[in-house]
């Protein structure tokens, strides 16, 4: 290193400590049997990272409100460079970000590394697990598209099926009536981009000091070989594992768009919401539960299995074994990621496809015009739409065809005052929402 | 090949070190870069190029700065509206001169002053001639235009054509 250079962060460690503090981060003591089953930590770290980048840059070009979030999201994925890009990475990255805390949370369990005194770690672990989950419940909504819609319904539903606890959590996220609208959606937005954040970025900075309070848990036998330190095997290992995941997303991000349904449609009552994959196992889960029993399902159950995660230090209290020998903790960890894989493909298995009434061909295809033109922005159409506009049901016993096509093509030709943009639509787009629109009673 | 039992070998210390630098590199590479190209590259849809209808010449008076509406389509962003905006016009006979609304200097809106027979921006008191060009005032270049036509006694604007620098 240039004299210079050392100079100068020799004048800053002097003034802050930051030099020596990284320093000493790189330079800890880590057990013999330490290597690549410790990666996952470090993986759900930078995908946390990730999601905070690319989240900061949609929010540059997002309008959080329905129904303009549902447009500002078309306008990042079509108009903007690197738009679907940045929508893919956080979209993919957030699935990414679920399976690596999960297997961290495996790993950490099969080797019982939350063992005395590294229960605290484990407990805000978990926390930071039910983070993770909250982090992609909320962001579900934001896309403002039919999918978005139907699940935070449900979703609001759950959350009110607890007594007493059930009205309160309503009421916070603006569902006390039972529907999901603008203010929902400011709810569960302050949720996935403040507040959210902020917690999980505390709990991080208080996991990793707990951690490195505690070392990293060593296995029995590690007392009688010389530590390793952190830098540079084990980063050489994290960096490799964190490079070979963040591939995967990456390409996914670039070859798989990140789905994006019609603007959402509270009328849409054919539509059959789904949850997000790592969700459809409690989905499932719901349907054995009926009627007055659903809470048991839908609450009661996940509670204990969390609390029980929570508690199992305190649980689990035997002596710190070889993980080879861990065959009950191995078995319980099987069980839970067959039961897992049983309840998801099941829900997976019994969704049935969507059937959607008959309509001429123009007309549905008209109906894609006046999604695709996102025509609801300012007019009503079956009960669904802002009042900008006039409604639309009826047009067709109003006005001739011709006078619907001149109004799309020139709103001030017949009403100088309108505020509505002229649409140059291809003829035959034109002709196909002017049938749908025909169409509508 | 001889190597130090003690001590790891040096080899792999410097193959790990050199390793995490290239993927780390590599990784911020393929992050920045379209981080960048996404917060810099100008949106692909944008303004629609042209001819505006600004109403008819036979309203305008000869000779004097009348201000003149018309309506212009806005692309902002995802929001696409229909908007009201205006600008100051100059029939001379045959010949039509037509400013936008909005000072050279830092985007204020001006007026034509009748008694002074100039264009005031009341922001920072730049003055504009007739003609405008600058007079006085902290304005960088005169007036900017809309290229305008007429078609059937109809005024048009086109384009913006920046005024000429101080």
């Amino acid at each position: 290193m240039a004299p210079f250079i050392e100079q100068a962060l020799e004048a800053v460690d002097e003034r802050t400590g930051l030099v020596s503090f990284v320093k000493e981060f790189f330079a800890e003591d880590i057990p013999a049997s330490s290597g690549w089953h410790q990666v996952f930590g470090s993986i759900a770290m930078f995908l946390f990272q990730i999601q905070v980048l690319t989240g900061a840059l949609l929010a540059l070009n997002f309008s959080p409100s329905p129904p303009e979030a549902y447009l500002s999201v078309q306008y990042i994925m079509n108009e903007l460079t690197a738009g679907r890009m940045m929508r893919g990475l956080h979209h993919w990255g957030a699935s990414a970000m679920v399976i690596v805390v999960v297997l961290h949370m495996i790993q950490v369990g099969v080797w019982g590394a939350y063992k005395r005194p590294r229960e605290a770690t484990w407990m805000v672990g978990m926390v930071l697990l039910l983070l993770t989950l909250g982090f992609g419940l909320t962001g579900y909504l934001l896309p403002w598209d039919n999918k978005a819609y139907w699940a935070t319904v449900v979703t609001t539903q759950i959350s009110g099926l607890p007594p007493i606890a059930g009205a309160w959590t309503k009421e916070f996220l603006g569902a006390a009536d039972g529907t999901v609208g603008a203010l929902t959606f400011a709810r569960f937005y302050t949720l996935h981009t403040m507040l959210l954040p902020l917690l999980t970025v505390g709990l991080i900075v208080f996991h990793v000091i707990l951690v490195r309070k505690h070392g990293v848990a060593p296995q029995p036998g590690d007392e009688n070989k010389p530590t390793k330190k952190f830098y540079p095997g084990q980063v050489f290992k994290d960096t490799t594992a964190i490079f070979i995941v963040f591939t995967i997303v990456f390409l996914m991000a670039v070859m798989i768009d990140a789905p994006l349904e019609a603007l959402a449609n509270p009328a849409d009552k054919e539509y059959i919401p789904r949850p997000d994959w790592y969700f459809l196992f409690l989905f499932q889960i719901l349907k054995f539960f009926p009627g007055v029993w659903e809470v048991v399902g839908a609450v009661i159950l996940p509670t204990i299995a969390i609390v029980a995660l929570i508690l199992l230090p305190f649980i689990d209290r035997s002596r710190i074994q070889k993980v080879s020998q861990r065959k009950l903790a191995m078995g319980i960890a099987a069980f839970g990621v067959i039961a897992w894989s049983g309840l998801t493909t099941a829900a997976i298995m019994t969704t049935p496809k969507i059937e959607r009434p008959q309509a001429t061909p123009a007309q549905l295809a008209g109906a894609q015009v006046y999604e695709a033109n996102n025509c609801s922005v300012c007019h009503v159409v079956n009960g669904v739409g802002e009042m900008i506009g006039p409604p639309l049901n009826g047009i067709g016993a109003r006005q001739s065809k011709e006078e619907i096509t001149a109004k799309i093509t020139n709103p001030q030709g017949t009403n100088p005052e309108s505020a509505m943009p002229p649409y140059a639509l291809p003829p035959e787009e034109l002709d196909n929402l002017a049938e749908f629109l025909m169409s509508l009673h | 090949m001889c190597e130090n039992k003690q001590a790891p070998p040096p080899t792999r210390r410097t193959f790990q070190e050199r390793a995490i630098y290239v993927l780390a590199g590599l990784l911020n590479g393929a992050l920045g870069i379209p981080a960048l190209a996404y917060i810099f590259v100008p949106a692909k849809g944008g303004q629609t190029e042209e001819w505006l209808e600004a109403g008819a010449i036979s309203g305008l008076p000869d000779g004097r700065p009348t201000e003149v509406s018309f309506k212009r389509t806005r692309v902002d962003g995802w929001r696409v509206t229909n908007e009201t905006a205006t600008a100051w016009v100059i029939r001379q006979g045959n010949s039509i001169t037509a400013f936008t609304a909005l000072c050279t200097h830092l985007g204020c809106a001006y007026h034509w002053d009748h008694e002074v027979e100039k264009f005031e921006c009341p922001c920072h008191t730049s003055f504009f001639s007739k003609d405008g060009s600058v007079e006085t005032g902290p304005a960088p270049r005169a007036l900017d235009r809309y290229e305008t036509k007429v078609e059937n006694g109809t005024l048009f604007f086109g384009t913006v054509v920046e005024g000429e620098s101080v």
